[in-house]
């Protein structure tokens, strides 16, 4: 019988797993918690972590969240081992849960996202599926909302989809016992942050970085790209990372015919038609 | 308030070379100035608050541990210096900090031109009895002027327009291993395995009478390693305490510290390295420690999938290309750094590498170069700040002006990107 289970629950509550598949189902598309209100991080660009809906066990959800929290923020040590990564707080968002199809992010709530200077919200959901004699085998589907690029596209400025989803273990990779493990990827946060970052930089007109982390979302996203991932979530994922080059064109563009760009800025060195000048 | 010092261990084991280990203050480090390779453990720290009596003992432990872990792997490596930072309770060790007191000159204690030091430290956090466990490692070599990045240099011959001055230095010094998960059974495994190996014993035997090394915020305990035999040393004191017989490595196979610790036989892998790159080896203690360092990376890549660690396997990929490029062997040294690459999506330094060290493999010609040059370009846009970056390209559009058969672009433009690359950083 395989089982599915928000990730919180399904992580860190094994009651859950006796829950019949029925039910689970019932509960993952009716009984969402909804969105509660996240304060980000202050003066930072924040990544929120989200549970999803329906779990009614807030203790397990929690201890799941602060965990993925301490596995993804870097914090000081990020300093330390000079990271290219952007620094970006990760904030647990407890008893935040949005719908796994992304419909509670009305445009009032984006903006408020955008605002506050979020990057990314991240929620899913975890199947458990038994093995006799074994430890269960999990599987994820993560949603990765781009705040920047779906505060664009309510304004009705062409981009790309600003939901992405990706699943975890992808074909061939070993199994993994553990949940937080198992989604807890960084480079795939940091191939979202970078394109989100990059984006909202460019509509910021600061254009310097605004290229370096569209080149970077580029970079990290054909490597994604370049793993056995399936249907929809590749070609969003494809989708994306042309977005992301695009963009990096455009900011190029834009830079040039800005008066106030510096005569010696160095983005005057790329050409506009290959904007991260090779990884076309 | 309990602090704990110096464990310092000397000796004169395989060749005529040094070994030593200590446990000193987190605010007053020094390296063993007569070792080439100097290994610091720092506090493994815990997040989230004021820690819980179990787990502030927990985090002083499991740095023992692994000072004593990599003291005993590293003794292989001759002329080592290892030592344990100690950390107040709250009190954040600062690796920026003690990095700049160890490369500081002209003091006692410091890091002396061409040694090498490998700094690893931590964090615990605890849920619902579980402890999860995230080790970081770093590593630098002293320069006559400050720290030396370890990477390739090369002057490429360019027929008849002089040469081509490029070098690529690792992209990182430093990594940061994935989360380690380990329950309360293994914690009161380390509780146990510590007490044990604070005993100094008469002979190399669990039986034999003990004494408790002591622990003084205020004293140091430094000592030579007299003698080594299987997971014992025979330590004597260099100031004062006790003298005899540690149990330095307490558990094997599936109790040991490193097998849930996997990145110590990574951290163990690099102490392998950065010896190696310290020199001073005859060829035969070369080819030994550089098996040493494939063996540790091996034993950590069989514990950890490419999927769940990318950043390690690509920083082995990168340590492998460079012991690779010292032996010469600059094909297969160009094909680890291409790997290491595409590991390290995010490594505008990666994909420099890669690119400088596929040219020395094959030939500096209009084709090459101009792919040299898309490369770079590449790398440039997603590391602007780059400066070694910048004088490479600098001199590669010398080049194309020097010979614009080459020349992917006309001279006009080619003058002024080079100009864009010599203006100071806006």
């Amino acid at each position: 019988m395989k089982t599915t289970k928000f990730i919180h629950a399904g992580l860190l509550c094994r009651l859950c797993l006796l829950v019949p598949i029925g039910l689970m189902g019932l509960a993952t598309t009716s009984a969402r918690a909804g969105i509660v209100e996240c304060p980000a991080a202050a003066g930072q660009f924040s990544v929120f972590l989200s549970e999803p809906s329906g779990s009614g066990d807030a203790a397990a959800a929690r201890q799941f969240l602060q965990r993925l929290q301490f596995e993804l923020d870097q914090q000081r040590d990020g300093r330390w081992i000079s990271s290219p990564a952007t620094d970006v707080r990760f904030v647990a968002c407890f008893k935040r849960a949005p719908a796994l199809d992304g419909q509670d992010f009305n445009p009032t709530l984006v903006e408020g996202l955008n605002s506050q200077r979020v990057l990314l919200e991240i929620w899913g959901a975890v199947d458990s599926e038994p093995v006799a004699g074994a430890a269960p085998r999990l599987s994820a589907q993560m949603n990765y909302l781009l705040v920047p690029m779906r505060f664009a596209a309510d304004q009705h400025e062409p981009v790309a989809a600003p939901l992405q989803r990706l699943r975890y273990p992808e074909q061939g990779a070993a199994p993994v016992q553990d949940a937080v493990q198992l989604i807890a990827r960084p480079l795939d946060i940091d191939a979202f942050v970078a394109a989100a970052l990059g984006f909202k930089l460019l509509r910021e007109r600061s254009f310097e970085p605004a290229h370096a982390n569209l080149c970077r979302a580029v970079s990290l996203l054909q490597a994604i790209a370049q793993r056995p991932l399936a249907g929809r979530s590749k070609a969003d994922l494809l989708a994306l990372k042309q977005f992301a080059l695009d963009s990096a064109g455009r900011t190029l563009r834009e830079a040039l015919a800005d008066p106030s760009y510096a005569k010696t800025g160095l983005l005057r060195l790329h050409d506009a038609t290959k904007p991260c000048a090779g990884q076309e | 308030m309990l602090k704990l010092l110096v464990v310092l261990l000397l000796g004169l084991l395989l060749s005529p070379c040094l070994h030593a280990g200590a446990m000193r203050p987190c605010d007053e480090p020094q390296v063993f100035e007569g070792a080439a390779l100097n290994v610091m453990v720092l506090p493994y720290r815990f997040d989230g608050g004021r820690p819980p009596e179990d787990l502030q003992l927990a985090s002083r432990q499991i740095s023992a541990l692994v000072h004593l872990e990599l003291l005993m792997s590293a003794l292989k490596y001759g002329s080592i210096g290892v030592t344990d930072l100690l950390a107040q309770p709250g009190q954040v060790c600062d690796v920026d900090e003690v990095l700049w007191r160890l490369m500081r000159p002209g003091t006692a204690g410091r890091l002396r031109p061409g040694g090498a030091l490998v700094l690893v430290w931590g964090r615990l956090y605890e849920q619902q009895g579980q402890l999860h466990v995230q080790s970081y490692l770093r590593f630098v070599r002293q320069g006559t002027k400050g720290p030396l990045q370890e990477g390739v240099a090369l002057a490429l011959p360019a027929a008849g327009a002089g040469e081509l001055r490029l070098q690529a230095s690792l992209p990182a010094q430093a990594l940061a291993f994935a989360p380690r998960q380990i329950g309360r059974a293994e914690l009161a495994q380390v509780d146990q395995d510590f007490r044990r190996a604070m005993q100094v014993r008469e002979r190399p035997d669990e039986g034999a009478p003990g004494r408790s090394i002591a622990f003084d915020a205020s004293v140091s305990f430094p000592y030579w390693i007299a003698e080594a035999r299987g997971d014992w040393v025979r330590i004597e004191p260099m100031m004062g305490g006790p003298a005899g017989w540690v149990r330095a490595r307490q558990q094997a196979g599936e109790r040991s510290l490193a097998r849930w610790l996997p990145e110590l036989a990574f951290a163990d892998a690099v102490n392998g390295f950065m010896r190696l790159q310290a020199g001073g080896l005859q060829a035969a203690e070369k080819a030994a420690v550089a098996l040493a360092v494939e063996q540790g990376l091996q034993r950590y890549e069989a514990r950890l999938g490419a999927e769940l660690a990318p950043t390690a396997w690509g920083m082995a990929r990168l340590l492998r290309g460079q012991l690779a490029w010292q032996a010469g062997r600059r094909a297969e040294a160009a094909e680890h750094y291409a790997r290491a690459a595409a590991l390290l999506p995010a490594y505008g330094g990666a994909r420099q590498l890669a690119a400088v060290a596929r040219l020395a493999a094959t030939e500096l010609n209009a084709g090459s170069a101009a792919q040299l040059g898309a490369e770079l370009g590449a790398a440039l846009a997603m590391a602007p700040k780059d400066a070694e970056l910048r004088g490479n390209l600098q001199r590669l559009y010398q080049l194309y002006l020097r010979k614009p058969a080459w020349s992917p672009v006309d001279e006009a433009l080619a003058r002024e990107r080079l100009a864009l690359l010599q203006a100071p950083p806006s």
